[in-house]
């Protein structure tokens, strides 16, 4: 997995490329966790370049939901490709993310001004 | 009767020392009597004692001997003078003939006064230092204290240790500033790839004229510098370097402040190598130490025997991946049915264990006495529970059912998990609509919706957990819900009958067959239900 991050009009967009799992997860974390320390939480999550996401990684996208609702800040997940979106569906997650169509929408719904 | 011996280490300088206790154990390890900076020199290597007016030598078991004169020893051995001692890559002269006035040829040192005195104080002050050096446990304690050795007896402004990462790059891992000093650590580029990439120590006199500090990567501060750096490496690599630094008009390094770093970062190489040997082995043995216990807290929590009976027949089978745990299967014989759940805790070790352990609680305490119109009511208490103090935000998925075996209703809920496979007493494979909840964990107050099917005599029902669905070939590729399909076909055979145990042996055999020299990425559940009506 590697780890692509831009800023735009005041939203960090994370795109993750590759697999999300219990070895790569963790990066993922600790990169999310030091943008919360920075102060950062409008964060879009683009899955347009992950192949596959374990439970691991599903567990990265709950503490990364619960710590931005905390901070008042927005999150939206984009570019969800069928293998990554039935993981989410299976766990019964949906209803849990702002799920954008793209990654422009998915700026604006996390609040990109 | 004290006996006099000079040590010849392999890559540090030469020393001598006069011996008198009785017996001097000669090793690596810091608590020696006379301690060999040698990484081929056992930790306690041989010893010296004395015995009727005389000295002895006797070898410790040593990995790789103790040869006199040449000649490997077998048992405790008189010693003459003149006589050379063999460990590893050290030799110790025993009462040598006294040496030559100037035993190291003069190199040009623009320090005056390098006298034999002045070079004898430090191989005695490097010794100190490789004593000190043990003294250390973990690694940042150990930079500080090589740091200050080097700040003692070469007294620079600056200085700095740099580390060889997991990615290869050289970062610095601790620095020291005379106070006063500039705050940036000097240091180039060019310097980093001509100590630590090939190895070899340097000496600038003079920064400001030297090309390797040209051009726009060094970092310049105030004052005409020189700078002295060596490599950190032993037998095995480089581990990373030292270099220290000052302004010439405080500080001008020579050639024997070089060679005596050279050393100094030698025995520091040697200490390093082993500290981070240490602490990665702690890490790893804590680790392995969870693992284990999480391993035997999952096993201990499963049935030992599974009834079969004249209305069902279970089958079951879980294979534990070595590092991600947490599924776990069950089942409550009640006087009307059966109570069954499948379970996958996200999360590895001994957290996912204890989660894992307190979902088995809660569905065997929640389910006893029930009906199976409770199991909404069933649920959500056992998600309220596991929803208690999740900061790990640990999440659980599950089949959670109820099997009447006089009626032959099956009360089914998927909590975030895999859908289940159904095969009728016809064979037909099908995959029946069961409502999805949201995994137990994430939401206190979530409801919960369950689906009732009719199953005749001779169905069977097949749970199973994502290591089957995400079991992976050599090559990455996932088995997937065709495969599974697949190979529950199958184990359903032509014409026949559908058995529990055939299902879960044909599913099990398939996924291993699959993923045969590919590590296991996680457990993999398989239980199978048989309604025999």
């Amino acid at each position: 997995m590697t780890l692509t991050e831009l800023r735009h009009l005041g939203v960090v967009v994370i795109s993750p490329s590759g697999r999300i799992d219990s070895t790569t997860s963790s990066v993922l974390d600790a990169h999310l966790v030091r943008l919360a320390q920075s102060g950062d939480d409008r964060i879009v999550i683009d899955f347009a370049e992950v192949d596959y996401i374990s439970s691991a990684g599903l567990r990265v996208m709950l503490t990364l939901a619960k710590r931005v609702r905390g901070s008042a800040g927005a999150l939206a997940l984009c570019g969800l490709e069928d293998a990554v979106r039935q993981v989410f569906e299976l766990a019964g997650f949906m209803p849990l993310f702002t799920i954008a169509a793209s990654r422009e929408d998915a700026i604006q719904r996390a609040g990109g001004a | 009767m004290t006996c006099h011996v000079r040590v010849e280490p392999p890559v540090a300088p030469a020393f001598e020392r006069d011996l008198d206790a009785a017996e001097i154990v000669m090793g690596r390890v810091s608590s020696a009597g006379l301690v060999l900076p040698d990484v081929s020199v056992s930790r306690q290597h041989a010893r010296l004692f004395q015995r009727d007016g005389g000295w002895w030598v006797e070898d410790l078991g040593a990995t790789n001997g103790t040869e006199l004169n040449g000649v490997k020893i077998s048992g405790p051995t008189k010693l003459s003078a003149g006589d050379r001692l063999r460990m590893g890559g050290t030799v110790v002269q025993f009462d040598p003939p006294p040496p030559e006035p100037e035993w190291r040829p003069p190199t040009p040192d623009p320090m005056p006064a390098a006298s034999t005195d002045r070079q004898a104080a430090r191989l005695q002050t490097l010794n100190d230092i490789h004593r000190a050096l043990a003294t250390a446990i973990s690694l940042p304690d150990l930079l500080d204290l090589i740091l200050e050795r080097c700040f003692r007896v070469l007294a620079p402004e600056e200085g700095v240790i740099l580390l060889k990462d997991a990615a290869g790059n050289m970062t610095p891992a601790a620095s020291r500033q005379k106070p006063g000093a500039s705050s940036a650590v000097f240091i180039s580029r060019r310097l980093v790839e001509e100590v630590a990439g090939k190895g070899e120590p340097a000496l600038v006199l003079d920064a400001a004229l030297d090309e390797r500090f040209s051009g726009s990567e060094s970092i310049m501060t105030a004052g005409v510098r020189s700078v002295a750096a060596a490599p950190l490496a032993d037998a095995e690599g480089t581990l990373g370097m030292i270099a220290l630094s000052s302004r010439v008009s405080v500080r001008q390094f020579s050639e024997a402040d070089l060679d005596l770093l050279v050393s100094l970062a030698s025995a520091a190489a040697l200490r390093v190598r082993n500290v981070a040997l240490a602490e990665e082995a702690a890490e790893r043995r804590v680790l392995e130490r969870e693992l284990a216990l999480a391993h035997d807290m999952q096993m201990a929590m499963l049935p030992r025997a599974m009834p079969d009976r004249r209305e069902v027949s279970l089958a079951a089978r879980l294979t534990p991946a070595r590092s991600v745990g947490g599924d776990l299967y069950d089942f409550v014989l009640a006087p009307d049915g059966l109570w069954f759940i499948v379970a996958d805790v996200s999360g590895k070790g001994v957290g996912a264990a204890l989660h894992m352990a307190v979902a088995k609680t809660l569905f065997r305490a929640t389910v006893n006495g029930a009906a199976p119109r409770d199991l909404p009511r069933v649920l959500a208490r056992i998600n309220q529970e596991l929803c208690r103090d999740n900061e790990q935000m640990i999440f659980t998925t599950a089949i959670i059912g109820h099997l009447d075996w006089t009626t032959g209703t099956l009360t089914l809920a998927d909590i975030g998990h895999l859908p289940v496979v159904l095969v009728d007493s016809q064979g037909r494979i099908t995959t029946p609509e069961v409502p999805k909840n949201i995994a137990f964990g994430v939401i206190e107050d979530a409801g919960f919706d369950v689906a009732t099917i009719a199953l005749a005599g001779g169905s069977v029902i097949l749970l199973y957990t994502d290591g089957a669905t995400d079991a992976r070939d050599t090559r990455g590729t996932l088995f997937g819900a065709e495969r599974l399909a697949g190979a529950i076909a199958a184990g359903v055979g032509q014409g026949d009958r559908a058995t529990a145990e055939a299902m879960v042996s044909a599913v099990a055999a398939a996924v291993e067959a699959f993923s045969a020299g590919a590590p296991p990425e996680d457990d993999l559940t398989l239980f199978a239900i048989e309604y025999r009506g």
